[in-house]
């Protein structure tokens, strides 16, 4: 017996009962759960379709849904993750190397022209946060939008509102220095103060304009039905 | 799945034998093919076998595919060119492992 579009549409409605509320997620379930009532109710007729739906769902476990969500999710930040570190070091690799070495040179140099140097970090700081700011607006009404034109939610949307917030714990560790005046202000200092900067900088645009674009892109080749807004 | 504190660090090289042996498989595919293949003796659960698919797809070792069937949206997988490469390791892995056992459980008799 196949399973008609009526019982499919009452599995999706299930799983988002059992709090799976992310459509790339309830899809796999649904086509798990419509496969194993298909070969039960072909094994056992006389089940009613809700009968063998919940015997089937028993085999998830006490837990039912929740550790396969949970994990799902720990398993998509970490690819993002990665993705963000792959792209980290190949700025510390020939040939990018080279313009992070010049990036650190050039906020070195201009640092050096001021004898307050928060004259440089602080506006650079306030820019870094001001990015993130602005990412972090675009990604939600981006997701907003999304969710509006197909009527779905993307587990995938939530990595890159959640992690998108990674950007304000580097603006924030940058902005730090900023409370705190240069008390010691050896050319050492300065210089390695000048990476960390850069290196924030660095990973604000890895997030923004590498990973995020790459992941979306990925995604909605297999997943026809995510729009890329 | 049965005795699962011994199957459970296997359980990824099952997965990418399977799939070194199939072009695609979707999860409940699986489930059923080792069933199948070991008569009932070794059953994966749906809670081991997602994250574990999931992990896969993450760490770049497996591709999907979602075609349309029977109604429903099908998410398949397939092994990468880097899972072709882990699998062959994982499998020498696992079989040097069970090497190393058989050697602990009936070591071969010593003529001193």
């Amino acid at each position: 017996m196949t399973l008609t579009k009526q019982h499919i549409d009452s599995l999706y409605k299930f799983t988002r009962q059992h709090y799976v509320e992310h459509y790339d997620v309830q899809t796999e379930l649904v086509d798990h759960l419509a496969n194993a009532i298909e070969t039960l109710l072909q094994d056992e007729p006389n089940l009613s379709f809700e009968e063998a739906r919940d015997l089937c769902f028993k085999k998830f476990g006490v837990f039912g849904f929740m550790d396969i969500v949970e994990q799902k999710s720990r398993a998509i930040n970490k690819r993002y993750w990665l993705l963000v570190w792959n792209a980290f070091i190949s700025f510390l690799k020939p040939p990018k190397l080279v313009l992070t070495g010049l990036l650190v040179w050039v906020l070195y140099l201009t640092a050096n022209h001021f004898e307050n140097k928060m004259f440089v970090f602080t506006p650079l700081a306030i820019l870094v946060f001001s990015i993130a700011l602005i990412s972090f607006y675009k990604t939600h009404k981006q997701v907003k939008q999304r969710t509006k034109l197909t009527g779905k939610k993307w587990l995938i949307d939530t990595t890159f509102t959640q992690l998108g917030r990674g950007v304000y714990l580097f603006s924030f560790l940058f902005n730090i220095h900023s409370i705190i005046p240069f008390v010691n202000t050896s050319q050492w200092y300065v210089l390695m103060f000048c990476t960390l900067a850069v290196f924030v900088m660095l990973t604000q645009y890895i997030i923004i304009m590498i990973v995020k674009p790459k992941l979306q892109q990925q995604f909605s080749q297999t997943h026809t039905d995510y729009l890329l807004v | 799945m049965k005795n699962s504190k011994l199957y459970k660090g296997s359980l990824i090289t099952i997965i990418l034998k399977l799939l070194s042996e199939h072009e695609k498989m979707y999860g409940y595919e699986i489930t059923q093919k080792v069933k199948t293949i070991t008569k009932g003796a070794l059953k994966i659960t749906e809670g081991a076998l997602y994250p574990a698919l999931h992990k896969l797809e993450a760490d770049g070792l497996l591709s999907v595919e979602i075609v349309e069937v029977n109604n429903r949206l099908r998410k398949y997988y397939k092994l990468t060119e880097q899972g072709n490469k882990e699998t062959v390791s994982k499998l020498n892995e696992l079989e040097n492992y069970i090497k190393t056992m058989q050697t602990l459980i009936s070591p071969k008799p010593s003529w001193q």
